[in-house]
């Protein structure tokens, strides 16, 4: 287990070092130019090619990128020429209100998706299942911004239950509820109907397999088939799924936080991008791709001790 | 009466100036209160101000002050700084802490601020502003003469970059601002302007007078101004808070709100769903597209004020096909204006007749004047034979904003009758307005540019239509925003003698025979000008309905 984790580790940093120069090379050929956008479309052209100079945007993309890098691993990562604020404390801020909202949206959809996917997958075939099913591509295919100008409309305009927008809530759980739901049920519109699916598909395929025939011959009571021998099993690809869905989460929310107006790490990186605020695109869009990294190997380790098979392979 | 005030009582006395135009020019010119008073009584009106009141229902009651007013305004995304801003959400950031000289109110009538008199030399090309005494900085040192001259010797110091430079361009040049003493401040001007007053008013957004040792960068620190409000906190993304401010020279009296919020967001209908739920109180600058749901909510009200704010379809005059005057008088025959209207404001819009006198202003043609252009398909046709053409392949550059988008498909679709096959390239907007010596905005063969509002015929002409703001190739010259590189010498003798004129009557003439140049020439089609949106609950009372870019709060107040 040791050699594979340590394998995995290696794998996620090589990742991370490709990802930094893409995420880097990317950005210096975005449309725009920094200083440009900084001073405005009214300054003279000597001014843009002084600010330029002065943030470093005229140097070589080699020689910037391992400048860049080694100022991010030593936690210097600048100020917006943009925002003129410190990037750092900029960045984590947006994160941690990205991750709270992620973890909350993630308690909410993992249990419910599991639920509804294992419920039609013992119901295979059945009107639950159909339900379950079709209910579920049907909420896929909404927008995020249909549902989510719907719920607001209803419940915070009509029915003034919520508030319009949503701020990072205090410590308080009823705080932390009455800032989090609405924002959140949009994604589990988009999130659901997908986990639930392939929840579907696993449990489905361990209740076919030998090991549950097995178990059902052995004369064990169903709730212990299900909960003991086809869950372990048949969540596996759900583990996966989730992890992927992540990364998404905490930094693939742009319409949602516009739309609610939650001071997230996507509309950092959306306004960092339209406005070449490089500084700050960066390292936020490197954040991200940590996240991702780190999900996934948290995904890839929990399969793996689930799976024996997964480690011994390795 | 002096001789320009009987020129004025004159002008109403016949018709020919209407009470508003009347007040417009007479505030322009520095007529003093009283002498308005009596030229209105002789007209039989009164001379209560225009200041075109507030939101909220009509029978307010008593005002009650106290509480915290919320404002939702798309956010400025960048650092705000009175000097360099240019967007909406910077000015109106700024608008709260900071003050101008004069301030326009909702019908363009100028309103003391820091000064409190204004008027012309013998020729407008000398301006004397009488500064407010006792006035204090939020840090609590006095407000002097010396912190405009420094102001102003700032944003007219071409090294400095600010946005200011293209409404002073030939009319304030760097270093002509003079301390006459410890009250009095002269304006010396390159050439006679008549509308002076216009551009030390909030309609040159970047004339916020800071103090003299004002370093560039620090605004947003707080506690800088001398405006109703001090700003205390301020995040680019987020939003930005302030506090009454007690030194205010407004008076123990003023503000009525004891603090201020702004939020900002990111796009139109999160603003929209924010007002109906109550989160704000106002939002000051209602595009029509987006915000439809406003109209019939009964918890809000919309006021509509007319404007000068329009979108040019520029035509490259220098390039093929646009050459011919033909060409761009059958593109200007082609369109539907009432349709456009309709179809892309909900009719909250005035008809535009190719010219850049906006019907707000005092003294623009009439279409009895410049006869009002209509489509006529059947026209344009004929005027593209007569240029030796029966069709002509374009490509139509724009930005993706606002209502501009859809206006590119309707031109489109109207003018492929006239025989005119338009490609669209809609860019966003930094792209569109680009950097260095790339801005398509300035180069596109065919384009359509969105134009804020502006005060004064001039501030609209001068940077956008005379033969020196033409851009450069290299598009070296800052501030020549001429998009449809035209040049008629004619055009700009006729508006330069127009700025400079103090005689209604002449004016007028000026006004009608520049319009008509602009109108048969047509180096951009003005097919409208849109009517300024603000919306606000039905609680919010004493906030002036426009212009709606220009935001005072200082008589805001909450049932």
């Amino acid at each position: 287990m040791g050699r594979y984790i340590l394998k995995r580790l290696g794998l996620s940093l090589i990742t991370l070092v490709i990802v930094s120069f893409t995420v880097f090379a990317a950005a210096e050929v975005l449309p725009g130019d920094v200083a440009r956008t900084v001073l405005g479309p009214y300054a003279s052209q000597q001014q843009v090619d002084q600010l330029n100079h002065k943030l470093g945007t005229d140097q070589p993309l080699v020689k910037r990128y391992l400048t860049w890098a080694g100022d991010f691993i030593k936690g210097d990562w600048g100020t917006s020429p943009i925002l003129n604020v410190p990037v750092r404390p900029l960045v984590l801020d947006r994160l941690k209100n990205s991750l709270i909202l992620a973890g909350f949206a993630l308690l909410l959809i993992v249990p419910i998706s599991v639920l509804l996917g294992v419920l039609a997958a013992l119901n295979y075939g059945g009107a639950a299942d159909r339900i379950i099913t079709i209910t579920g591509l049907s909420f896929v295919a909404l927008p995020e911004f249909v549902v989510g100008t719907f719920v607001i409309v209803i419940f915070a305009v009509h029915l003034g239950w919520f508030p319009v927008s949503s701020s990072v809530p205090d410590a308080n759980p009823v705080d932390i509820f009455q800032q989090l739901l609405l924002p959140s049920i949009p994604l589990m519109f988009v999130l659901c109907g997908y986990i639930s699916r392939m929840a579907r598909v696993g449990t489905v395929e361990s209740l076919r397999s030998n090991y549950t025939r097995t178990a059902v011959l052995k004369g064990l009571p169903r709730r212990q088939v299900v909960g003991r021998h086809v869950l372990r099993n048949s969540l596996l690809p759900t583990i996966t799924v989730v992890s992927v869905q992540v990364g998404y989460l905490v930094g693939g929310l742009v319409v949602v936080e516009t739309l609610f107006s939650y001071p997230g790490i996507g509309q950092l990186i959306l306004n960092a991008a339209v406005s070449h605020d490089l500084p700050v695109l960066e390292p936020a869009v490197l954040m991200i791709a940590i996240i991702y990294l780190v999900a996934n190997f948290i995904a890839d380790v929990l399969v793996a001790v689930l799976n024996p098979r997964v480690r011994l392979a390795t | 009466m002096n001789d320009y005030e009987y020129h004025l009582y004159e002008e109403a006395k016949s018709g020919r100036m209407s009470r508003q135009q009347l007040l417009v020019r007479a505030t322009m010119m520095g007529v003093s209160l009283p002498a308005l008073t009596a030229i209105l009584a002789a007209c039989g009106s009164s001379s209560s101000s225009s200041s075109g009141g507030g939101g909220g229902s009509s029978s307010a009651g008593a005002v009650k002050r106290g509480g915290t007013g919320v404002f939702g305004i798309t956010s400025p995304a960048q650092d705000v700084d009175p000097i360099t801003m240019f967007n909406t959400g910077s000015i109106m950031t700024t608008q709260l802490a900071a003050d101008y000289l004069v301030f326009p109110d909702p019908n363009y009538v100028m309103q003391p601020r820091l000064a409190t008199k204004w008027l012309p030399g013998a020729k407008p090309d000398e301006w004397t502003f009488t500064i407010r005494q006792g006035v204090l900085w939020q840090d609590g040192s006095p407000f002097t003469v010396d912190d405009v001259v420094a102001s102003f010797d700032r944003i007219t110091d071409p090294k400095v970059g600010s946005a200011a430079l293209s409404a002073f361009a030939g009319v304030l040049s760097n270093g002509k601002i003079e301390k006459v003493d410890d009250q009095t401040v002269k304006f010396h001007l390159d050439r006679p302007y008549g509308d002076f007053p216009t551009l030390v008013s909030s309609f040159n957004y970047n004339s916020v007078i800071l103090p003299k040792d004002y370093k560039e960068g620090t605004f947003t620190k707080g506690g800088i101004g001398t405006g109703p409000f001090i700003l205390k906190t301020f995040s680019a993304d987020q939003g930005a808070s302030y506090v009454k401010n007690p030194k205010y020279w407004g008076g123990p009296t003023l503000p009525y709100l004891d603090a201020v919020q702004i939020k900002y967001f990111a796009d139109t209908p999160p603003i929209v769903l924010a007002i109906q739920g109550g989160s704000i109180d106002v939002f000051p600058q209602v595009p029509y597209q987006g915000s439809q749901a406003l109209f019939s909510d009964a918890n809000i009200h919309v006021s509509e004020t007319p404007s000068s704010e329009y979108r040019t379809l520029q035509m490259r005059v220098d390039q093929d096909p646009w050459k011919s005057k033909e060409v761009r008088q059958a593109l200007a025959y082609a369109l539907d204006r009432p349709g456009l209207v309709q179809g892309l404001l909900g009719g909250k819009a005035e008809l535009g007749n190719d010219h850049a006198f906006a019907p707000i202003y005092p003294g623009s043609p009439t279409s009895a004047e410049v006869p009002q252009r209509a489509q006529d398909i059947a026209k344009a046709k004929q005027l593209l034979q007569s240029a030796g053409m029966s069709s002509v392949n374009v490509t139509l550059t724009t930005e993706q904003f606002l209502e501009i988008p859809q206006y590119a498909q309707y031109v489109k679709q109207m003018a492929a009758p006239a025989g005119f096959n338009i490609t669209l390239d809609v860019q966003p907007q930094t792209k569109f307005y680009g950097t260095g010596a790339n801005q398509p905005w300035l180069q596109a063969n065919f384009g359509i540019t969105d134009w804020g509002a502006r005060g004064v015929a001039g501030q609209t002409i001068d940077p956008a239509y005379l033969c020196s703001s033409v851009p450069k190739p290299d598009l070296s010259n800052a501030g020549a925003w001429n998009s449809a590189h035209w040049c008629d010498p004619q055009f700009d003798s006729l508006v330069k003698q127009f700025e400079g004129e103090a005689d209604e009557g002449k004016r007028k003439t000026l006004a009608v025979q520049a319009a008509t140049i602009q109108n048969e020439e047509v180096p951009d089609v003005i097919a409208y000008w849109i009517n300024e949106l603000r919306a606000t609950r039905n609680n919010v009372h004493g906030l002036a309905v426009g212009p709606t870019f220009h935001l005072d709060a200082r008589e805001m107040w909450k049932a």
